[in-house]
């Protein structure tokens, strides 16, 4: 009953999708709901910084039911830099779904490497805002120590990160 | 005839935030549907131009009489820079800043001496500073722990050095009370 209720959904669900998708086989993905990470100033004496954004991550559901991976990379690593001075950083995955976020304290993500068998993606759409709950369904937060800002020189620290989804 | 010396320094603590607007060049970009979809997150933050000086003694000589020569006191201090650079500005407390040991009405003058030699490299040479009067460009502070790993000789960036000559000592009056002033150090990052 559950795996034709499920189905059923994933045949409603896919009835305003476009042409492309498909009832069988990878369906298409997408994140949004992407902010960026201005994570402000710090100075001796402030705590660790610890920031996170809560993300949309739709996927169609095809049979069987697949899951999703992310991957978020960084050209030469996890680092902010600032002309030659490097700030490390840690990235954690949270795919408690929506109305559930926080419950966790995420997976530790390593740079370009897939976290795979995320499961709490939203069928209904595009932007979540279907679904009950409702909303963001995945939140990454970013890590950066106390020791590691203490032992940076001062400065402005920069950074990008690609984040990838992909069905699996 | 015994003079007695009390040169007392107070803690001063700089921070100076330097507040620039985080910058990314971009926004964040979203993903858009496909069969797999990609978005980027800039990151950003600023670590403040700061610093510190702790790890501060009072000098002190108990004592002095004819013939015990010129005066030499020191004390270690941790210096902290964001910036591993800073001024220092020495201010005394004898009249218009002066550095002077002061009892009642009578006054000796000393002189004031920074060396930033770095951790493990502290000695009694420097370069000389005049009162509230900035001074050189110095580097060698901790930039990595804002008290020196707490401090201590070992662990110390800086040291400030007061001589008072015998002349100046021999001239003073004796006195029934201590002669005794104050520095006040800022330190100022760049």
């Amino acid at each position: 009953m559950r795996r034709f209720l499920i189905i059923l959904a994933v045949l409603i669900a896919t009835a305003n999708q476009p042409a492309t998708a498909q009832i069988l086989g990878v369906g298409p993905v997408e994140i949004s709901n992407i902010s960026d990470f201005n994570l402000g100033t710090w100075g001796i004496g402030d705590p660790a910084i610890v920031a996170h954004m809560d993300l949309c991550i739709y996927a169609l559901v095809t049979v069987p039911l697949t899951s999703y991976s992310i991957t978020i990379s960084s050209p030469g690593g996890y680092i902010l830099t600032s002309g030659s001075h490097q700030i490390p950083y840690s990235l954690y995955w949270d795919d408690s779904g929506a109305g559930n976020l926080g419950s966790t304290n995420g997976t530790q993500l390593s740079n370009n490497v897939a976290l795979t068998g995320q499961m709490k993606a939203n069928i209904l759409s595009t932007s979540c805002a279907l679904g009950n709950p409702s909303g963001p369904n995945a939140r990454l937060t970013i890590k950066i120590t106390t020791q590691d800002m203490t032992n940076a020189l001062a400065g402005n620290y920069t950074g990008t990160i690609t984040l990838l989804v992909s069905p699996t | 005839m015994f003079k007695f010396h009390n040169v007392r320094m107070y803690l001063l603590i700089l921070l100076l935030a330097e507040i620039n607007s985080p910058l990314p060049g971009h926004a964040a970009t979203q993903g858009t549907l496909g069969p797999t979809s990609t978005g980027s997150v800039n990151i950003s933050v600023t670590k403040v131009v700061e610093a510190q000086i702790t790890d501060i003694s009072d000098m002190t000589l108990p004592s002095w009489s004819i013939g015990d020569g010129d005066v030499t006191l020191y004390s270690n201090i941790c210096v902290y820079s964001s910036t591993g650079s800073y001024k220092v500005t020495a201010t005394g407390s004898g009249a218009g800043n002066a550095f002077t040991l002061s009892s009642g009405g009578n006054d000796i003058p000393y002189s004031v001496t920074w060396n930033s030699n770095g951790t493990g490299a502290l000695d009694n040479n420097g370069t000389p500073l005049g009162s509230n009067m900035q001074s050189t460009d110095f580097s060698n502070a901790a930039t990595t722990t804002a008290d020196c790993n707490h401090g201590g000789a070992g662990n110390d960036t800086a040291r400030v050095i007061i001589n008072i000559t015998d002349a100046d000592m021999t001239a003073a009056m004796a006195s029934s009370t201590p002669y005794s002033g104050t520095i006040t150090m800022l330190i100022t990052p760049f």
